[in-house]
């Protein structure tokens, strides 16, 4: 198989994934899920932040 | 060429799912998702290209022949906000969904019913938009907004009703877009497969994670900006009312701060598609990833210091002119750069020129000319000629249909027999192809002279000198609405039938993405891949 196009310098994994992969252990998929619930709340500040600095915008 | 796909086991299909229409309400499959948000996105593409041309319609000769000067302004308003909002923008989301858990060895997007929400905000949005049309026709208030998308004080302060709905159908659209953006964000953070390092991530995703960003920045500028405006016209603020001791430049500040990054916003996630189009029809690895990283980044952050261009002409202060002139022009400079890697990816390649890859050939020459008029418009001399011209009209043509538009449809051609499991006609995609690029150039090529000949935009009526290359862009515009049928058509049966294609489809592609089955499973990775 030729060189990955998006890896650059790398080689694509070199078997098909199934004959080298680790299934995703519901453990380690809940624990994703919750970093990513963790960061989406704070992205979803961030937002609010954004808008609300224009109640400083005198009127 | 390697051939290997992965049946993988999917023990959940076992028919708990909900079917028809149920099935697409609830649904937190990000290939359903995506599926919605492309349908959703061509059904709006035909619908704000229905209004323009009617708009085109009318432009075909000098004179008032089909419709009164309000009504054209609403027209040309609201196509804008359906091709921006409700075509360009979801159908990159939809890319979104559909490939980036694929490319990167995810089971799912990391958050599925914010997914699901994201997408459902979009229809009652589009009905907003679109209803002060039906119910002027029975009566009630005086039609849709009118101000054109970028709803400038102090006419939008002034406006009828359709303001009103617009105002609320941005808000909601913009919520959606927020959630899109959160949740592509945390699944390229926290979804990748083991192995695969930030700096091995497909192209497209790390052009989708810049957008991502972009919009998180900056679409609640967008969000307060018309909420001040909402507030200025119901409940006696005075942010842009000058009357009042407001600035109605301050409007153009907090819109373009918005809008500049916003035309970013619709085109990184192409840009973030091309290298993978070329390089598989090259048949060679893509030239310079990490400079278009970088390019990525530096554009993403460049984009949100030179807005003021759009409004030159306003009267700023000298010093400003300069900074923002220059800061537009630094712009090109990574720009560049991706041009290079573009053209650089396909050098000395073994290229092939299949449907998808003649897009992006072609993308890169329209999108060039983009580029190159935008240089010209952000010359605060030139500008103060051109500025509010049919040049500028052409200009972000180039820009969002022939950048944007033709750079989805080069990955639906892409990627369509990955998510169908069947090729669609390429003697009709090629038709398509030729036909899109032909009447493109017809409809928009003519602008720029009309525009350098002095014809103003937004309006209804011109002078007899515009005629000829008027009438030319009209007959341009209908040539190319007409072709997009054959589009939708080569879509349906592709998705009805068709010759079956295997997992890799093309013969030079490679990426995590090919290594599964065409369709791929229900649960796109069951079990992790290994990035070696
Ligand atoms: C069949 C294809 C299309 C045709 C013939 C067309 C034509 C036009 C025309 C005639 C105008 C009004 C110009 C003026 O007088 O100011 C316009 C405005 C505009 N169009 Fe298109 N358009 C097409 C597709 C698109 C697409 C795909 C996008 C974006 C993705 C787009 C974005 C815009 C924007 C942003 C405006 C400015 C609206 C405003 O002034 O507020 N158009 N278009
Ligand atoms: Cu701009």
């Amino acid at each position: 198989m030729k060189p990955g196009n998006f890896q650059i310098g790398e080689p694509m994994p070199p078997a098909p994934p199934s004959a080298n992969a680790a299934a995703f252990s519901p453990a380690d998929l809940s624990a994703r899920r919750a970093a990513s619930r963790r960061l989406g709340w704070w992205l979803g500040a961030a937002v609010l932040a954004i808008y609300l600095l224009g109640l400083l915008i005198p009127r | 060429m390697n051939t290997a796909t992965t049946t993988q086991p999917t023990p959940h299909d076992a028919g708990h799912y909900p079917g028809g229409l149920m099935r697409w309400l609830t649904t937190t499959n990000h290939k359903d998702i995506g599926t919605m948000y492309l349908t959703f996105s061509l059904i709006m593409f035909f619908v704000g290209g229905l209004m323009i041309l009617a708009v085109r319609a009318e432009l075909f000769q000098p004179g008032l022949q089909l419709m009164q000067p309000e009504f054209f302004n609403q027209l040309i308003g609201v196509h804008a906000l359906v091709m921006i909002f409700a075509a360009l923008m979801p159908a990159a989301t939809g890319f979104a969904n559909w490939m980036l858990p694929l490319m990167i060895g995810a089971p799912d997007m990391a958050l599925p019913r914010l997914n699901n929400w994201g997408f459902w905000l979009l229809p009652p949005a589009a009905i907003l938009l679109t209803l002060p049309f039906t119910l002027a026709l029975f009566g009630i208030g005086d039609g849709a907004i009118a101000t054109g998308w970028t709803f400038y004080a102090p006419l939008s302060v002034q406006g009828g009703m359709g303001v009103d709905f617009a105002i609320l159908a941005v808000h909601i659209l913009g919520i959606s877009s927020i959630m899109g953006s959160i949740n592509i964000i945390v699944t390229i953070f926290n979804m990748r497969a083991p192995g695969m390092t930030m700096m091995k991530l497909p192209l497209f995703a790390w052009g989708w994670l810049i957008t991502a960003f972009l919009l998180i920045a900056t679409l609640p500028v967008l969000a307060g900006a018309v909420t001040m405006l909402l507030t200025d016209r119901h409940f006696g603020t005075h942010f842009f009312d000058a009357a009042g001791g407001g600035d109605p430049i301050l409007f153009q500040h907090l819109f373009w701060f918005f809008g500049h990054p916003e035309v970013y916003i619709l085109l990184l996630p192409v840009w973030g598609l091309m290298p993978h189009v070329l390089a598989t029809f090259s048949r060679k690895p893509t030239y310079g990833y990490k400079a278009q990283v970088y390019s990525f980044i530096a554009i993403g952050l460049l984009s949100v210091v030179v807005w003021a261009h759009h409004f030159f002409t306003a009267g700023l202060p000298v010093p400003a002119l300069f900074y923002f002139m220059f800061s537009t022009m630094a712009i090109s400079l990574p720009l560049a750069v991706l041009f290079f890697c573009w053209i650089a990816t396909m050098w000395k390649g073994a290229m092939s020129f299949e449907t998808p890859m003649l897009f992006a050939v072609v993308f890169i020459v329209l999108f060039g000319i983009a580029g190159l008029t935008g240089l010209i418009l952000a010359d605060v001399a030139a500008d103060a000629q051109y500025h509010h011209s049919y040049f500028v009209v052409a200009h972000f043509h180039y820009a969002l249909f022939a950048g944007g538009i033709m750079g989805v449809m080069t990955g639906v051609y892409y990627w369509l027999p990955k998510w169908t499991g069947h090729m669609y006609s390429e003697k009709l995609g090629k038709l398509h192809f030729w036909l899109t690029v032909i009447s493109f150039n017809l409809t928009f090529m003519p602008q720029f002279f009309l525009g350098l000949a002095g014809m103003p935009r937004r309006i209804p009526d011109y002078a007899l000198q515009f005629a000829e290359f008027n009438a030319m862009s009209t007959v341009g515009a209908f040539i190319l609405g007409l072709s997009q049928l054959i589009f939708a058509w080569n879509i349906w049966c592709c998705v009805r039938g068709g010759p079956k294609v295997d997992g890799r489809v093309w013969e030079g592609a490679e990426g995590l993405e090919w290594e599964l089955s065409s369709p791929p499973p229900h649960h796109s990775w069951e079990t992790q891949p290994v990035i070696k």
